[in-house]
């Protein structure tokens, strides 16, 4: 077990990376892996934590753990809710929306929802998956290309 | 109606809000009570380090190191303790070896598969999860994914002494060993060449400017195979150097390098090149790369208007590491400048400096709208046009370099467009055997296999000559095809034809909850009829999609005249 004060640092660290985590794991696995995904990838991060210190993206190897756990447990592709009805409070949403996302590739998924679903700049999500920023542009141009052709929706600048 | 973007954000609130964030506590639960770096005692262990250090003080020297190839790396242990840590000293550093890591027999393995087995936690570390191809191909530059990653990374860390390295290739399948390769980098080194690519940026190269110390590490599960197997290292051995273009390296089995990237002025210098050779609407072959195949678009628009000038619209990325690739836009003005053709490029790198332009199979627009490409197989003879979004690089792709294939598909959603030059009929069971026959003959065989479901034949003209279209599935009572070996788990289906690729036959089947829709035709060839299939294969829910997505392909086919 870890000292106190590296718990007390890993508890920080949970703070501030889990739930940039988790976004990405649910954009890569869907809902509940990915967030099944994510503490498994904190729990080899909490006993690991001395190695995990030396990196230097340690919320993108983590995102490389829970992936990789994660991704045994889907057989198919990642399941992502759908929404019955939209509330009261907030737009509309295609109702195919979900079920478009479950059919882009994997990379497309990710960095769609990463920076127009969750509002990352293009350079956090090359940093987090590992990537140069050139090719995060490319998949989400794809995916919401793909997303438009899917749900029939008209360009939007 | 809200746009996309505006639709996505909320989706993604509505996400977040679902799945709450992973607390502390619930981390907690899911570490089991255990020291995470220990390994159990084994006696024979504790003489084989006796030994090593006994020969390693009497002689000394680095120099009888490399002796120790072929002999078990020892490992460091404390008789007294109830489990043992592995010494984090590199003491071997040989990295051609056979044997058994960390254990050092089989008999050993056996035991501690026991004890692992009992519930013993402290093998937990040698225990992966079921290996997957996506593992590994996924993340290439995860140090190990989850096949056996702990014990390979231990043995790097551990044995070798390495800090700082990448996986650069893995591969095997399930109750196979698993080849992991992996690149030593620089310690604390950054990687000038390729200090823009996030991938390579911090790791220098070990032997010299360009090239890596790569060693492949095999990994077996010697006693159990699968799940709660324990995984040890079998053999480490050190790549040797290839002159192959860096492009198309299997990092399987060559040193692991980098090339010098190209700087942007050599980038723009390049691409005036081509771009210039296509103004003229000669030359521009000399920069593609080797065998690329009919580049659409080359010389003149769709409507065969020439070019009259080019324009480099930007960089999008690059140089990527280690082979300098870079992806560049180009735009070319068609004659009176009433039509502009925008394409996307790979430019690849030669191990000598030379630049090499990658057409790609697509991405091309012409005033905006994405264009159809045309694609043949059999030298030819036999052409169709490819519509977006199938054209897509990812979706499209020839299986094999076989000529007499062509295989295209909407990754994701696993629909697949399938043309077979030669198709052969499967014979017995689950296809063991096939054997030559025209296109009636094909559709005679489809239509008597009673695991096939098949609806009745309907006549149509595909590309000008008469075709039979089926509908077909398995039937309910059918068993589906186990794969080639006991690690394929999700068998083959059902074959439907059969295709000959380097002298093997290769079934195409559709399986439980696929559909398939297959065209036969007889097409004129050279020495006579020779039978062509079309095959649209898809899930249930969206076959009705893909065969409205497929229509405009089925109806570009186009069969030359011998």
């Amino acid at each position: 077990m870890l000292d106190d004060d590296a718990a007390e640092a890993f508890t920080g660290f949970v703070r501030e990376v889990g739930p940039r985590l988790k976004q990405s794991l649910i954009a890569a696995l869907g809902g509940e892996v990915g967030r099944e995904a994510t503490a498994e990838a904190l729990a080899w991060a909490w006993e690991n934590w001395s190695r995990l210190q030396t990196m230097q993206n340690p919320a993108g190897y983590l995102y490389r753990v829970g992936r990789n756990r994660g991704i045994s447990a889907l057989r198919r592709r990642p399941v992502f809710p759908p929404l019955i009805e939209s509330p009261s409070e907030g737009p509309w949403i295609e109702p195919g929306l979900p079920l478009a996302l479950a059919h882009l590739a994997e990379m497309q998924r990710v960095t769609v929802l990463l920076v127009h679903g969750f509002g990352w700049t293009y350079r956090e999500v090359a940093e987090h998956l590992g990537v140069a920023v050139g090719t995060v542009q490319t998949h989400v141009e794809r995916g919401m290309s793909k997303l438009r052709i899917e749900l029939k929706v008209e360009l939007h600048a | 109606m809200p746009d996309l973007q505006t639709q996505l954000r909320f989706y993604a609130d509505t996400l977040d809000e679902l799945y709450s964030d992973v607390g502390f506590d619930e981390i907690l639960e899911r570490i089991p009570p255990r020291s995470p770096r220990r390994v159990p005692v084994r006696r024979g262990v504790v003489v084989a380090l006796a030994v090593a250090i006994v020969i390693l003080t009497f002689i000394g020297g680095v120099a009888l190191l490399n002796l120790f190839s072929g002999s078990e790396p020892p490992v460091v242990t404390q008789p007294d303790s109830p489990a043992t840590t592995i010494s984090p000293a590199p003491i071997n550093p040989s990295l051609n070896w056979q044997g058994y890591w960390p254990q050092n027999s089989l008999e050993e393995i056996e035991l501690d598969q026991q004890r692992a087995d009992d519930g013993d936690r402290s093998f937990d570390w040698q225990i992966g999860l079921e290996p997957t191809n996506e593992a590994v191909g996924v993340a290439p530059t995860d140090p190990g994914g989850e096949v056996g990653a702990e014990t390979a990374v231990r043995y790097l860390e551990e044995v070798l002494g390495w800090t700082d390295y990448r996986m650069v290739a893995g591969g095997g399948s399930e109750g196979e060993p698993w080849d992991l390769v992996f690149v030593q980098c620089e310690p604390d080194t950054p990687n000038p060449m390729y200090i823009s690519d996030p991938a390579g940026a911090d790791c220098a190269p070990t032997l010299d400017q360009l090239h890596y110390r790569t060693a492949k590490l095999r990994l077996e599960q010697p006693i159990r195979q699968g799940a709660g197997g324990l995984w040890v290292v079998t053999s480490v051995s050190q790549l040797a150097d290839s002159a192959e273009p860096l492009y198309v390296a299997d990092w399987h089995s060559r040193q692991y390098e980098q090339v010098v990237p190209a700087t942007e002025e050599e980038l723009r210098d390049f691409v005036e090149g081509v771009s210039e050779a296509r103004v003229a609407g000669t030359g521009a072959e000399q920069y593609l790369m080797p065998l690329t195949p009919g580049a659409s678009l080359l010389y003149t628009t769709s409507s065969g208007l020439p070019y009259e000038s080019f324009e480099l619209v930007r960089v999008d990325w690059g140089p990527t590491w280690p082979d300098g690739t870079y992806r560049v836009i180009v735009r070319m003005l068609g004659a009176g400048g009433g039509v502009v053709v925008e394409q996307a490029f790979l430019i690849h790198q030669e191990q000598d400096g030379e630049l090499r332009l990658d057409y790609g199979l697509g991405e091309g627009t012409e005033n905006g709208e994405p264009v159809a490409l045309t694609y043949g197989i059999l030298a030819g003879e036999i052409t169709w046009r490819v519509p977006d979004p199938w054209f897509s690089p990812w979706m499209l792709g020839v299986v094999d370099g076989d000529e007499s294939i062509v295989v295209g598909g909407v990754e994701a959603a696993e629909v697949y467009f399938v043309v077979l030059g030669d198709p052969w009929i499967p014979e017995g069971q689950c296809a063991p055997t096939a054997r030559r026959g025209s296109a009636d003959e094909l559709v005679a065989a489809i239509v008597s296999d009673p695991d096939l479901d098949v609806s009745a034949s309907t006549d149509v003209i595909v590309g000008g000559v008469q075709a039979v279209r089926l509908d077909l599935a398995p039937s309910t009572s059918a068993e589906m095809c186990p794969g080639s070996d006991e690690s394929d788990s999700a068998g083959i289906g059902m074959p439907v034809v059969s295709v000959m690729q380097q002298g093997d036959e290769h079934p195409w089947s559709v399986t439980d909850g696929d559909r398939m829709r297959i065209y036969l035709l007889d097409v004129p060839g050279p020495d006579g009829l020779r039978p062509v299939a079309i095959m649209i294969r898809a899930p249930d829910e969206v076959f009705g999609e893909a065969l409205t997505a497929a229509e405009p392909m089925i109806g570009s086919f186009v069969f030359e005249s011998p």
